[in-house]
């Protein structure tokens, strides 16, 4: 024991002849016995220790790896989903886009049409109407024409006796003597 | 009925006349009978109606035609028998025709609302007569119809003087405005 190591053991109260320290065989023995369990250690056990350490770290980073590669895969995956429904709905919005414009141009079409039709419609019944008035007009005509030679007729028949017939006999023979 | 098939029974009823010696007569004779068929349209019906027997057909002809000439009676009775008597008008004017032809002469067809005095006949006849250059033979029809005055047909004209004319013409004027 040194002097420092008696003055702090008696300063705590120790005994100072207290023998912390073993013999020193003892320490050589133990010194050798650790050396051969160190050599045995670092030759056999830590190799095998670290060939497990070394397999299973390799296990895990090929796990790893794996598992990146998955998750790699799936980002992929669901990026392609993804365009895939931007793409559908794109294609979506087109056919509606493309539904909307047919029936715009369906819808003026039939317009046009019904338009066309009606103007055709109103141009004929203007036509018939037209004709219908002509021909009531004309038969009304005709109708007031053969009601006045009629009553003419009677007026004439009666005033048209021998005499004014010889009138018009001398007349008719006078007017073909004077045209030859 | 075509006028070739009228000129060609008119050709052979002149030919019997020519036969006869009568003519003339037989072309007036057919003339009036043609005119009084025309003016009456029961006559009309039953002459030429083929249900009525020939035989019924002929009597009635015959009935009517008893002062005639029996040459004009056997051309009627042949125009009945040849179903030809819906065109007797057409058969007498060819056979009219066709005597005065043979004698140098033209036909006009007068038909007049009133009988016509012998003056007016003899006026019309001159002045026909210049006209066409040529003697004409008057064939004078009496038609009410006509209400006044007259119309002559000279070949293939038409001069109509007649009030029906008139009035028709004021018809369509009217009917025109």
């Amino acid at each position: 024991m040194t002097i420092d190591t008696a003055i702090i053991l008696a300063a705590e109260g120790v005994d100072p002849d207290l023998q912390l320290l073993p013999a020193l065989p003892e320490l050589i023995w133990g010194f050798v016995a650790f050396s051969i369990l160190f050599a045995v250690m670092a030759g056999r056990v830590y190799p095998q220790f670290n060939k497990a350490l070394e397999e299973r770290r390799a296990a895990i980073q090929g796990r790893i790896e794996e598992a990146e590669s998955q998750l790699a895969e799936a980002e992929k995956a669901r990026r392609e989903y993804e365009a895939s429904i931007a793409e559908a709905r794109n294609d979506a919005s087109q056919i509606i886009d493309d539904a909307k414009a047919q029936a715009e141009r369906l819808k003026a079409d039939i317009v046009a049409r019904a338009e066309e039709e009606a103007t055709a419609i109103r141009s004929r019944a203007a036509t018939e109407a037209e004709a219908e008035r002509t021909r009531a007009l004309q038969e009304l005509r005709g109708q007031v024409a053969t009601l006045s030679v009629d009553i003419a007729s009677k007026i004439v028949d009666a005033e048209v006796d021998q005499s004014r017939h010889d009138q018009l006999v001398d007349s008719y023979i006078a007017q073909l003597s004077g045209n030859n | 009925m075509a006028d070739d098939l009228a000129t060609s029974y008119g050709r052979a009823i002149t030919a019997i006349g020519e036969a006869e010696g009568v003519t003339d007569r037989l072309s007036d004779e057919l003339f009036s009978f043609a005119s009084a068929v025309d003016a009456n349209g029961e006559l009309r019906e039953k002459l030429t109606d083929p249900s009525v027997p020939l035989d019924a057909r002929q009597a009635a002809a015959a009935d009517l035609l008893q002062r005639a000439h029996p040459a004009t009676q056997a051309a009627v009775q042949m125009l009945l028998a040849s179903g030809r008597m819906r065109n007797i008008r057409e058969i007498a004017d060819a056979t009219v025709q066709q005597s005065a032809e043979a004698r140098g002469a033209s036909v006009a067809t007068v038909r007049t609302a009133k009988p016509l005095a012998d003056g007016q006949r003899d006026a019309l006849v001159q002045a026909l007569s210049a006209r066409a250059g040529q003697p004409v033979e008057l064939k004078v029809v009496v038609d009410p119809s006509l209400v006044g005055g007259l119309l002559v047909q000279m070949g293939g004209s038409v001069i109509d003087g007649s009030v029906a004319k008139r009035l028709t013409d004021l018809r369509s004027s009217l009917a025109s405005v």
